[in-house]
């Protein structure tokens, strides 16, 4: 699960945004278009017609938005499907897509009145569409990735995914079109859940009449594109949708997505001018063929990059080993040159000194307190060690996967950086299932992982990652600490707003302070867009935005 | 020739129930639990208990083997955990394009390696059987990923002659079955050389040219019936492991074969695909030293079964 690995998990926050939804409690404008902003700034009128060709990293594991938990599966969910409420072009600001809504029951009632809009067979989007999904991701037998998003927070989750009952209670067709969903409490984050593709609209009659395997390759959905064919280990090939609900998108006729595993190939023919985009159909530009790109003056011009809402981090376990000691944690946080890192990882990346990213709406410290403030000094880790009774250092294991060539370099280089201070480690290299398994068992000393943002709220990477109830999958370095599950938990029940972030910007503070992580670096996104496709932008929190793209004459 | 035949593929049945015990058994030493990596971090412990069960990994060892071999007598592979659909139908898929390809870096091979050891053998140490010697030395010491990626650069990208990359009709196949010819040919020619010089100094051809055949017809009618055989038997098992998946080529043109199927479920311990994959490769070996064997008897009278 390579891609499904930076598909972590996320919580960094459009705070300011929500907010206002929340406090205005008041029906959201319905035809908010991103494109329009967007073609404001491409400076040109977008040609209809065309065919966009992209090669392909691998088969999409899911094509069906229940099960689609990769960035290779949502680069084809979100042609293919929609949700009841979408990222407005390149912010994270939550617009209207299937539905306008209303909030209210301080915060706990959701209200969405749907609009008129088709699935590629012809039958009409209904509140239906969403309670199916919604049962469907949260049945035990979907092993759907999207379950713990909505459950228990969706009131009656608990009883449905128990067996308990045969409907879920917070989930309402108040007419036709009028969908009302409860919570048991506020949750700032609910309308970022429903922008993902989980909780897409799909055709109650279509689902109910073809077995799972089937839905899985077949999609039938309301998105700007329509598939056309696969051909197994060849190609996908979309078709617009004549009669998208959107108005006037999408602007080419075709895309065609071959199947090709091969980087060096893949760049070929890119530079040959044979692909228009390497983006997420590749995962990114990978980062040995950066430097050759951005320093090739033909290309470099064509990159586009976007510090991700990620970091990589160097994880130490608080419970196992030397490290249990937060001493010991303090000292090795100044033995890390993250100048480094970052250079292996080819300038894709910024030196990272907190959790929250910077490109995190809401929850970056420009400055942090004294305390948390580490900077490589390999004589100051030696003596911080020695005090804390390890003059000879000791010795470790590094754990990492490989699910990318960087995560080994970066456990090569971090092992050299301990030696420096008398930590003598070696290194574990796995698959990423056997990365999680040994995980689990809480007894990895060290190692090193990523975390992507599932959506722009501090909270998916404090609460995920360092509440002391999400030992040992996510927060898999053991840190326990009440006041901070104390600060984590409240969080997660107060509306956004600044009382909100303050709370978050608190717990990291304390979580900083105790080392649990070393964080390592900020990755870098990089895509590669031929000058001739035009309307190409990064949406952090989604893939390729190729409904608002077009092909220029060339 | 009939109870031979039987008796040989009795014998490629424990062949692989052997195989199978060994890919299973090493395959899940290693400590890995695919339910989480399926259904995510968000998923609660109990979806993940949920998904064990399903995968039937909540079983004991010696059980799901006993399992996996009842489901695979009914032509069960199981299910990919990564891509949730049945080995069968991955293997189904890309089979094809496997066979297309190794179909073509065996002719290729062929038809680069015989007159390469032909020419050699007839102009035995004289400056065609060097140049001819030297050209197999450089493409067998030659790694494959390198030859792979200069034609792909040369040919694919700056001349722009072939696709670079990918799966599809003929034109895809050419450079990745160059690629192997040109690496693998020379086996093919010093076998055939080694052989048809030890034919070529027997009896019956100082006979056949002393009743005044031809040189070619020495070469080909007599001399190079007798002087095939050890190639044939390399054939055989060179096309076997073809079929099997082209592993590194496949791999450095990305192309939508069983060898990359196979490398792929290795990186992502994708248990079931692995199994799959390796069980298809060793019945094709088996199966194919089978044919060899048989076509033995009918490429040489002096070799009989009974």
């Amino acid at each position: 699960m390579k891609s499904t690995k930076m598909r972590l998990s996320g919580v960094v926050a459009a705070i300011g945004v929500l907010g206002s939804a929340l406090a205005g409690c008041g029906t959201q404008g319905a035809t908010t278009s991103p494109q329009a902003a967007n073609n404001a700034t491409q400076g040109a009128t977008p040609i209809r017609g065309g065919t966009l060709a992209l090669d392909l990293s691998s088969q999409f594991p899911h094509l069906d938005p229940a099960k689609a938990y990769d960035t290779t599966s949502d680069e084809a969910v979100e042609q293919f499907y929609n949700q009841l409420v979408t990222y407005q072009g390149a912010a994270n600001t939550i617009v209207p897509s299937l539905a306008t809504y209303t909030i209210t029951g301080g915060g706990t009632v959701y209200t969405f009145h749907i609009r008129n809009a088709k699935f590629w067979n012809g039958d009409p989007v209904t509140a239906q569409s969403f309670i199916t999904e919604f049962e469907r991701v949260l049945n035990n037998n979907m092993q759907s990735g999207g379950q713990g998003f909505v459950y228990p927070l969706i009131k009656g989750s608990a009883a449905y995914v128990n067996n308990r009952t045969r409907s879920v209670s917070g989930l309402k067709a108040l007419d036709a079109r009028t969908l009302q969903i409860t919570l048991l409490h506020p949750s700032a984050t609910f309308l970022y859940v429903l922008a993902m593709p989980f909780f897409s609209a799909v055709d109650p009659t279509y689902v109910n009449a073809h077995p799972e395997a089937y839905i899985d390759t077949h999609p039938m959905g309301t998105g700007p594109f329509e598939l056309a064919s696969y051909t197994a280990g060849k190609n996908y090939v979309l078709t617009r949708n004549p009669n998208y609900f959107v108005k006037g998108i999408p602007y080419l006729n075709k895309i065609v997505f071959s199947i090709n595993s091969s980087p060096q190939s893949v760049m070929f023919h890119f530079e040959q001018g044979g692909t228009g985009l390497i983006s997420w159909n590749q995962g990114g530009v990978p980062a040995e063929d950066y430097l050759p790109l951005s320093t090739n003056p033909k290309y470099s011009k064509d990159l586009r990059k976007q510090t991700e809402v990620a970091v990589n981090y160097l994880g130490l376990n608080c419970k196992y080993g030397p490290t249990a000691n937060a001493a010991v944690r303090r000292a090795l946080e100044y033995a890390v040159n993250k100048q480094q890192i970052v250079r292996i990882l080819a300038g894709l990346a910024i030196p990272a000194n907190q959790i929250l990213p910077p490109s995190m709406p809401a929850g970056y410290e420009a400055n942090l307190p004294k305390q948390d403030q580490y900077y490589y000094d390999p004589a100051l880790a030696k003596r911080l060690l020695a005090q804390a009774g390890y003059p000879r250092g000791f010795s470790t294991t590094i754990y990492t996967d490989n699910s990318a060539a960087t995560d080994l370099k970066t456990a090569e280089a971090v092992q050299q950086m301990f030696a420096q201070v008398g930590v003598k480690a070696t290194v574990n290299q796995s698959s990423w299932s056997t990365f999680l398994t040994n995980n689990e068992t809480g007894r990895q000393p060290v190692f090193t992982l990523a975390w992507l943002e599932d959506f722009p709220d501090p909270s998916d990477f404090l609460n995920t990652l360092f509440n002391s109830n999400q030992i040992p999958v996510n927060n898999s370095t053991n840190y326990s600490n009440p006041q901070v599950d104390a600060l984590l938990n409240r969080g997660s029940m107060m509306s956004a707003g600044a009382a909100r972030n303050n709370v978050y910007k608190q717990a990291q503070n304390i979580i900083l302070s105790q080392a649990p992580w070393i964080p390592l670096a900020y990755p870098v996104y990089v895509a590669a867009v031929q000058p001739w496709v035009k309307g190409f932008y990064i949406n952090p929190n989604l893939m390729d935005p190729l409904q608002y793209m077009w092909v220029a004459k060339h | 020739m009939i109870s031979y035949i039987i008796r040989r593929l009795g014998g490629a049945v424990i062949v692989l129930l052997g195989i199978s015990i060994i890919t299973f058994v090493i395959a899940f030493l290693v400590p890995a639990n695919p339910a989480r990596a399926i259904v995510g971090p968000h998923a609660p412990e109990a979806l993940v208990l949920q998904v064990d069960k399903q995968l039937g990994l909540d079983q004991p060892l010696p059980i799901r083997y006993v399992n996996y071999m009842n489901n695979l007598v009914h032509g069960n592979l199981g299910m990919s955990y990564v891509l949730d659909q049945p080995v069968t139908n991955l293997i189904e898929q890309r089979v094809g394009a496997t066979a297309q390809l190794a179909l073509a870096a065996w002719v290729l091979e062929l038809v680069i390696g015989i007159p390469l050891g032909i020419i050699s053998a007839v102009y035995d140490r004289k400056i065609i059987d060097h140049i001819a010697s030297l050209l197999a030395l450089i493409g067998i010491s030659l790694p494959v990923f390198f030859v792979g990626l200069e034609l792909m650069y040369w040919i694919g990208f700056r001349l722009n002659w072939l696709p670079v990359g990918g799966t599809g009709g003929f034109n895809y196949i050419i450079l990745p079955g160059l690629t192997y010819a040109i690496t693998g040919a020379a086996y093919y020619s010093r076998l055939l050389k080694a052989s048809m010089l030890d034919v070529l100094s027997s009896d019956y051809i100082r006979t056949a040219k002393a009743k005044g055949a031809s040189p070619a017809r020495v070469i080909f009618a007599h001399a190079l019936r007798n002087g095939i055989i050890p190639a044939l038997t390399y054939g055989g098992i060179d096309i076997a492991a073809l079929f099997g998946g082209v592993v590194v080529i496949e791999d450095v043109f990305g192309y939508s074969g069983l060898g990359q199927l196979a490398v792929q479920a290795i990186s992502n311990l994708d248990v079931p695909v692995i199994m799959g994959t390796v069980l298809f490769a060793t019945a094709f070996v088996v199966l194919v030293n089978v044919v060899v064997d048989v076509l033995y008897g009918i490429v040489d009278p002096r070799i009989t079964y009974s």
